[in-house]
């Protein structure tokens, strides 16, 4: 029994002169929601598309909860679910319709059925609109209806393509809400997404770029990996003269990564260091030793938003 | 500078939709293929059968050598009886039946006057064509034979008299006109129902859910196919009923017949939607191209030219078109009363349309997205 819910093996598509995906190798585990992140063109959707056995790949293997998608795509239809980045629904059939219909097609039993229908419709709080054309719904009610769709036949691995564009930002909190409760009851997401700051919800995080995943690993370990470290700030008094030579024997400290004038006449010296609890005392006395008076000192948060940045350069 | 470049853009987006192109040009061609082959002009060679009970006569074979002059005719078949040869009209195998009865070359002869009969298929839309070639046979006939037999002005003219019979008595238009009728509006709705219903799918994106789901390939096709069978069967009694009641069309006693072969039919006209809804990619390609089809379906429907008088690949194509074989084969069912058991080559052609539609629907609907 596999513990991954995603393999690929230099999986990689082209359309013409276009590669889309270009030897991909992704490994999600189970249990876990993955971010999959990307500038658009990257190759997140194909990707996706391939691991769904809805779009055949050119060359490599994809392997979705041990089944190899490219000579079994039937079988991983019932174990897996969907939802587009657009809405793909049945605009005129009810929102219960919608539900009862891909209940059906995934052969939700009879008996638990109805029961199942009314659990999603609880889950994404559409319980008073049930009887409203999909076609009517506002954007966030045909997502949270999307979402429950991806759902009815209870996937072992829920594949989402940027389920939150176009929502505001309260349902886009909610909808987070719910991929952290069917993490809980052992669901593995896949999640695509533009917005930086969703990714932070990730246990893991994979950039593409190019159709290559540029890196992989949990939101901090791709904010450090920017740097090679965490970065720490200090403001102090006085012009800080320092030579790289100066700090080569602190182990803590990797580097000085830039110095930086302040309006009110200090300067800011930033650090890369391998261990922020380590790295205060060893700064304060390395400028107590200079002559310097520290004004403040503090760990500065690299965001997502600089780590995509900097691994989909030139994309 | 605004309209320059809105027309621009038009014509950048009409180029760069390859099957807009064909159909915008290619459709066309088709068409004035289609003309051309089924120029009326052409029309020649209707087979019509003839029975000689005058073959002791001097003046029968005068009669036959006139018919083989004709252009339009063809005397394609000589039957010993009238009965056989006036079942081989009604069964729709000869466009009709010159009899030369017994005693004419001695009625000409004797008494100047002798009778040649014509049994038609008055189910045809186009006798009309016929019918006049058959009474200027007469006439050149009783010319020739004036001529042959006038000596000094003495004896009065011969008259050669044509005597027209109708196989199916008196017909109502409804009963001729009906089975193309039916035809043309069951081919227009299967298909275009079909082809529509499906490259919706594509087009609003919810084929893209279908395909994720482990419904399969044959349970989509299978399912369009039964819905927009039913449909299509309710349109069927519903034109047919009115017909019955409105124009007193005598359906009942063949019904069985009627509603197998338009059964059928109607499979054909959906088997055709597959093929274009799987090789168009959105609603208005499939409207276009089965909007198209109406116009070959009716040139090579035998109903407005006929098919018989078409040059050999115009015949094929007529052939191949399901409209010809079910306004066909309707008229046999209404008109000659024949069973639909008894037309063993119109149901075999349209089986072999059903596989190949069918089979290649189902061979090229992938379920996979582009």
């Amino acid at each position: 029994m596999t513990a991954l819910a995603v393999d690929t093996i230099e999986l990689t598509k082209t359309f013409g002169e276009l590669t889309a995906v270009n030897h991909l190798n992704l490994q999600i585990n189970k249990g876990e929601i993955f971010g999959l992140l990307g500038p658009n063109g990257a190759g997140k959707t194909t990707a996706i598309r391939m691991l769904c056995g809805i779009l055949a790949p050119t060359s490599g293997e994809a392997n979705v909860l041990g089944i190899n998608v490219n000579r079994d795509p039937e079988s991983i239809r019932q174990i897996i679910g969907y939802m587009s980045q657009g809405f793909i629904l049945y605009k005129d059939l009810t929102v219960h319709q919608n539900l009862d219909f891909f209940a059906k097609l995934y052969s939700v039993p009879k008996s638990t059925r109805d029961s199942r229908i009314i659990e999603m419709l609880d889950l994404v709080d559409l319980q008073d609109f049930s009887k409203m054309l999909a076609g009517n719904l506002s954007g966030g009610m045909r997502q949270r209806l999307a979402l429950a769709v991806a759902l009815v036949h209870e996937p072992e691995l829920l594949i989402l393509d940027e389920p939150t564009a176009g929502i505001d930002p309260p349902l886009r909190r909610t909808f987070w809400k719910f991929f952290k409760q069917l993490k809980n009851d052992d669901i593995t997401l896949l999640v695509t997404t533009h917005y930086m700051d969703e990714s932070e919800n990730c246990d893991r995080v994979g950039i593409i770029s190019h159709g290559k995943l540029a890196t992989v690993g949990s939101p901090s370990e791709i904010k450090r990996s920017i740097y090679g470290g965490s970065v720490i700030e200090v403001e102090v008094l006085g012009n800080p003269r320092i030579d790289e030579a100066e700090i080569e024997h602190i182990d803590v400290i990797s580097k000085i990564l830039k110095i930086e004038d302040t309006d009110n006449g200090f300067k800011k010296v930033y650090f890369i260091v391998s261990d922020i609890s380590l790295s205060y005392p060893v700064i304060n006395s390395f400028f107590s030793g200079k002559g310097l008076e520290i004004r403040s000192i503090r760990e500065v948060h690299v965001s997502m938003e600089d780590a995509f940045i900097k691994f989909t350069e030139g994309q | 500078m605004r309209f320059s470049a809105m027309v621009q853009k038009e014509f950048l987006q009409f180029i760069r939709d390859r099957r807009t192109l064909i159909i915008a040009f290619g459709l066309p061609m088709i068409f004035l293929l289609s003309f051309a082959s089924a120029s009326v002009d052409d029309i020649q060679n209707l087979p019509i059968a003839v029975v000689n009970e005058d073959m002791d006569g001097s003046l029968s074979r005068d009669v036959i050598a006139e018919l083989e002059k004709s252009q339009l005719l063809t005397t394609s078949i000589y039957y010993n009886s009238v009965h056989d040869a006036r079942q081989a009209v009604i069964n729709g195998e000869v466009w009709g039946a010159i009899i030369i009865p017994s005693g004419f070359s001695e009625g000409i002869q004797m008494s100047r006057i002798a009778p040649l009969v014509f049994y038609l298929d008055n189910s045809k839309l186009l006798m009309r064509l016929v019918q006049p070639e058959f009474y200027a046979i007469t006439s050149k006939l009783s010319q020739q034979f004036s001529i042959q037999f006038q000596t000094a002005n003495v004896l009065p003219g011969v008259h050669v008299e044509a005597v027209a019979i109708p196989v199916f008595g008196t017909l109502s238009t409804t009963a001729s006109s009906a089975p193309l009728a039916v035809a043309l509006v069951l081919q227009q709705t299967g298909i275009i129902l079909t082809a529509v219903s499906i490259t919706r799918e594509k087009e609003q994106g919810t084929f893209e859910h279908l395909v994720v789901t482990p419904v399969t390939i044959l349970e989509i096709l299978f399912s369009k196919f039964v819905t927009y069978f039913i449909l299509s069967s309710i349109i069927a009694t519903i034109m047919y009923g009115a017909m019955s009641i409105g124009y007193s069309l005598d359906l009942f006693g063949s019904l069985i017949s009627v509603s197998v072969l338009t059964m059928l039919y109607i499979v054909v006209s959906i088997g055709m939607g597959l093929i274009i809804a799987v090789t168009s990619a959105n609603q208005l390609q499939a409207l276009q191209v089965g909007s198209f089809l109406l116009l070959p379906a009716m040139i090579f429907s035998g109903m407005l030219i006929p098919i018989e008088g078409m040059k050999t690949y115009a015949r094929i194509i007529a052939y191949l078109n399901p409209v010809y074989l079910y306004s066909t084969g309707m008229t046999k069912i209404l008109q000659s009363r024949l069973s639909i058991f008894n037309m063993n080559d119109i149901v075999i052609q349209m089986l072999l349309i059903i596989v190949v539609t069918f089979g290649l629907s189902v061979k090229t609907f992938s379920k996979t997205i582009k």
